[in-house]
């Protein structure tokens, strides 16, 4: 009988990121290298992310807008 | 022939795509050759976008690994059903790196011409792709 459950055959685990295919998903261990590795890879992301947001919301204030033109002024006169 | 154009698939996979030694692509591949692929939108044209083609998922998928899961030969065609795996640590189509292991599966044909790769059409799960990295969600159930 067919049927379909709409994800995929495998999915990223949640906590380490490995392929695991959906028959293996309830005895699936992490390897605990891969999953600290996972982890740090996530907040990296997470953080840069979040300084990327800070740093837009920064260039749209009065002061990050002159900040941003002085910036552009130096850029031309150095070329 | 079609033991030797196996081969050079065979080698496609395994230098090129799997240890990305992209020279190898001048040799198993006429200098205009055409890779179709729905994926990319337009078609790649000539052994340095098809360098380019493989380099960019290199680029994403350091680690990725192609499996052959099946090869038959005919005349001048090579059908190759496979399966692919790897960590998507760089942009890939403009999606960041997310740290994920993916496995996909596709099938390709190769048309040869004077002993090398003229023509390549393939077929792969680029929504089971998307729905790996968690770019898409799950489909509702229907
Ligand atoms: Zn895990």
């Amino acid at each position: 009988m067919f049927s379909f459950f709409g994800e995929h055959e495998y999915m990223p685990c949640e906590e380490c990121g490995a392929s695991v295919h959906h028959a293996a998903r309830e005895t699936h261990v992490c390897n605990e290298e891969r999953r600290l590795d996972f982890q740090r890879f996530r907040q990296i992301r997470s953080e840069i992310a979040r300084f990327e947001d800070e740093f837009t919301r920064y260039l749209r204030t009065p002061e990050g807008r002159f900040h941003a033109w002085y910036a552009e002024r130096d850029r031309r006169r150095a070329a | 022939m079609a033991d030797a154009s196996k081969r050079l698939v065979r080698r496609l996979i395994d230098e090129a795509y799997n240890d990305g030694r992209l020279d190898v692509v001048d040799e198993l591949f006429v200098p205009d050759a055409v890779v179709h692929d729905p994926a990319l939108q337009h078609d790649v044209a000539g052994v340095n976008a098809i360098k380019e083609m493989i380099g960019g998922f290199r680029r994403a998928f350091p680690d990725f690994v192609v499996l052959v899961d099946d090869q038959v030969a005919e005349g001048d065609r090579v059908a190759l059903r496979w399966t692919a795996r790897g960590t998507h640590q760089g942009d890939l189509w403009g999606i960041a790196a997310t740290g994920k292991e993916i496995t996909i599966t596709g099938t390709s044909l190769y048309r040869f011409a004077i002993g090398r790769i003229a023509e390549s059409w393939t077929n792969w799960d680029t929504i089971g792709l998307m729905q790996q990295l968690g770019v898409v969600p799950p489909f509702a159930r229907v």
